[in-house]
């Protein structure tokens, strides 16, 4: 029933698309992309995802996209929830309108998910105004998301969470090689945030005999983000692309992230060489071991001190007007990732590989 | 000690913010702003590669949002 | 710059980020539980040890739920001393583990009540029941046993004298 929500989500939009593709004018660009995630935390995700776009008029765009995600692990957060193995498939459907002028964009879409244990529906709407004769672009966007949080085997168990987040943007053509934006989101979920399969330990009255506890996590979460880009194009046909971001929340996590591509196009063939590095602080409420019961308690690694670190490399192509295609282009992406984590006693460190590989058409 | 901790992602953000916003103040003509127009240098070239690797850091993460949201600014709408 | 002027912007920044921020106290300790110690003596304790403490179920150390008894799961004594009556350490792990099962604001959702109970009544996925294939511990919520748990978990107090000299010494051997 969930599934076939998702399908006739997809499925809606993708005749939509195809009955404008009919249509003289219409232009269409459709892109597939594969990848597979592996790490040392016996974790294995396979995701699929097709998405396409067409212009049946000028001004006006509608697109569509199917995900599908198929989880493998044995992750020691398996093991806190004294299971042996999960494998679990989520399928993303979406659909979406938008608009542009010259001056102008609006977009509204709509994202179904779903998975054995959660379901959820999310709206998103962005509008955007350029300015000052096209070097400032300021945009506007909010998305609510509403979710059903269930538990595997388990009929009764039946929790929500409800979010919501909004973005100011700024992009700004700072020089004929710079471009610069400047984001800022405020997020607000309310609801169950905890993991239903989570346990906690914490000190009991024997030495070495400790007392555990279901997860428990604040209902409400505020969080603030404010994240920098800045592209600088080098010629003949480079671009160095950073970004930084800083992060707080009330829950007492604060993080930093960095990161740099180094793009370098020969013809119709690109090369990037891809970094980021991120930071974390722990949650107020989190402890590499609880000495006693707090109000709020988790076994969650995301919300321990850690820092993480990627590194990779993308080959792609372009080529333009190939035969019947406007464009069509591909790449693929290799990355190697590190986690340490500074006080999670189950997992240290984690390190892995990401691949994918990416192709796609303009019609 | 916490406040402190808080104070220096704030004042970057803050510094970045500025940077930018007296950038904008240096007129840049449509005719000088053939580079913006390249793929690499959108603000998103590749929306479906970057909803892959947005996906696999919210979710081992602990943050998320500060991503911008729409493109422009280069004047190729 | 003045000393003034660059602590009051200093001020300044740090109201805007605790503003951002936010300054809630999330890491206080819970208050002491309000469960009756004597009611669980008398009425809980004996049904977890008899329907819950099996060795192979949650008189395993391995178990998240973990609950001491007389010829069951022991604390640091050897096989042939498993008779022996609980320890008071024994007891206080048992009240804690238990207590940590409640849900203080709703008594009726606690784990220790809904993994018991079978899902046709209401009850959680429980390891256990699908193990044996055989149904939940408890069917319906009018057993007696489980209608100890859940008025223990209400709130239920009894009368220190429910404890006789030789009687509830951890629940009968089996």
């Amino acid at each position: 029933m969930q599934l076939r929500a998702v399908f006739a989500t997809a499925t809606a939009t993708a005749l939509a698309l195809v009955t404008h593709a009919a249509c003289a004018q219409a232009v269409v660009e459709a892109d597939a992309r594969g990848g597979v995630y592996h790490d040392s935390d016996a974790t294995t995700i396979v995701t699929s995802a097709v998405a396409a776009r067409a212009w049946p008029h000028e001004r006006l765009s509608i697109s569509g996209r199917y995900l599908a995600d198929v989880i493998t692990t044995a992750s020691v957060d398996v093991v806190s929830a004294a299971t042996d193995r999960w494998d679990e498939v989520r399928h993303e459907g979406s659909g979406g309108l938008g608009y542009k002028d010259a001056d102008r964009s609006a977009s509204g879409s709509y994202i179904y998910s779903v998975e054995n244990d959660w379901r959820s529906h999310t709206g998103v709407l962005a509008l955007a105004h350029d300015t000052l004769d096209h070097r400032l672009t300021i945009g506007l966007s909010g998305s609510f998301v509403y979710n059903e949080v269930g538990r595997a085997d388990d009929e009764n168990f039946d929790e929500r969470l409800l979010g919501g987040t909004g973005n100011l943007d700024t992009t700004i053509v700072a020089s004929k090689r710079d471009l610069v934006s400047v984001t800022y989101s405020l997020g607000y979920a309310s609801g169950y945030q905890a993991s239903p399969y989570r346990f906690v330990r914490f000190d009991g009255p024997l030495p070495g005999a400790q007392i555990a506890i279901a997860e428990r996590h604040p209902d409400t979460r505020a969080r603030h983000a404010v994240g920098a880009r800045w592209n600088h194009h080098i010629e003949p046909d480079m671009a160095l692309r950073s970004m930084m971001r800083g992060y707080v929340d009330d829950w007492g996590i604060a993080s930093g992230t960095v990161g740099l591509d180094y793009v370098i196009g020969v013809g119709v063939f690109e090369m990037a060489i891809l970094s980021r590095a991120y930071v974390q602080k722990a949650a107020t409420f989190y402890r590499e071991v609880y000495a006693s019961e707090l109000d709020y308690m988790t076994a969650d690694r995301e919300l321990a001190t850690f820092f993480d670190v990627f590194g990779g490399l993308r080959l792609g192509f372009d080529v333009r007007d190939a035969g019947p295609f406007e464009s069509i282009h591909g790449d693929v992406l290799g990355k190697a990732f590190y986690y340490k984590f500074f006080d999670f006693l189950p997992l240290p460190e984690r390190y892995g590989l990401i691949a994918e590989l990416g192709l796609g058409a303009a019609l | 000690m916490r406040s402190r901790s808080l104070a220096r992602p704030a004042c970057a953000a803050a510094l970045v913010i500025g940077c930018v916003s007296s950038s904008a103040c240096a007129p840049v003509p449509a005719w000088q702003r053939g580079f913006h127009a390249k793929p690499k240098m959108q603000p998103d070239p590749n929306p479906l590669a970057a909803s892959f690797e947005q996906h696999v850091n919210e979710y081992r993460e602990g943050s998320t949002g500060g991503h911008g949201t729409v493109g422009g600014g280069c004047g190729c709408n | 710059m003045s000393t003034a002027r660059r602590i009051g912007i200093r001020a300044l920044a740090y109201a805007a980020v605790l503003l951002v921020a936010g300054c809630r106290e999330l890491d206080a300790e819970v208050a002491p539980s309000e469960l009756d110690p004597h009611y669980f003596r008398c009425n809980v304790e004996p049904v977890l040890i008899k329907s819950c403490g099996q060795l192979a179920c949650h008189g395993h150390t391995e178990r998240f739920f973990r609950v001491f008894g007389r010829n069951r799961l022991r604390y640091g004594l050897p096989p042939e001393k498993r008779n022996e009556p609980l320890l008071d350490g024994e007891r206080s792990h048992n009240f804690a583990s238990a207590a940590a099962f409640v849900d203080r604001e709703e008594p009726a959702l606690s784990l220790l009540l809904t993994k018991p109970l079978d899902q046709k009544a209401g009850g959680a996925y429980h390891g256990g029941a699908n193990e044996y294939g055989m149904g939940d511990v408890y069917l319906a919520k009018d057993e007696d046993d489980f209608a100890a748990l859940a008025a223990w978990a209400a709130g239920a107090k009894a009368d220190p004298s429910c404890l006789q000299p030789g009687e509830a010494q951890g629940g009968s051997a089996p």
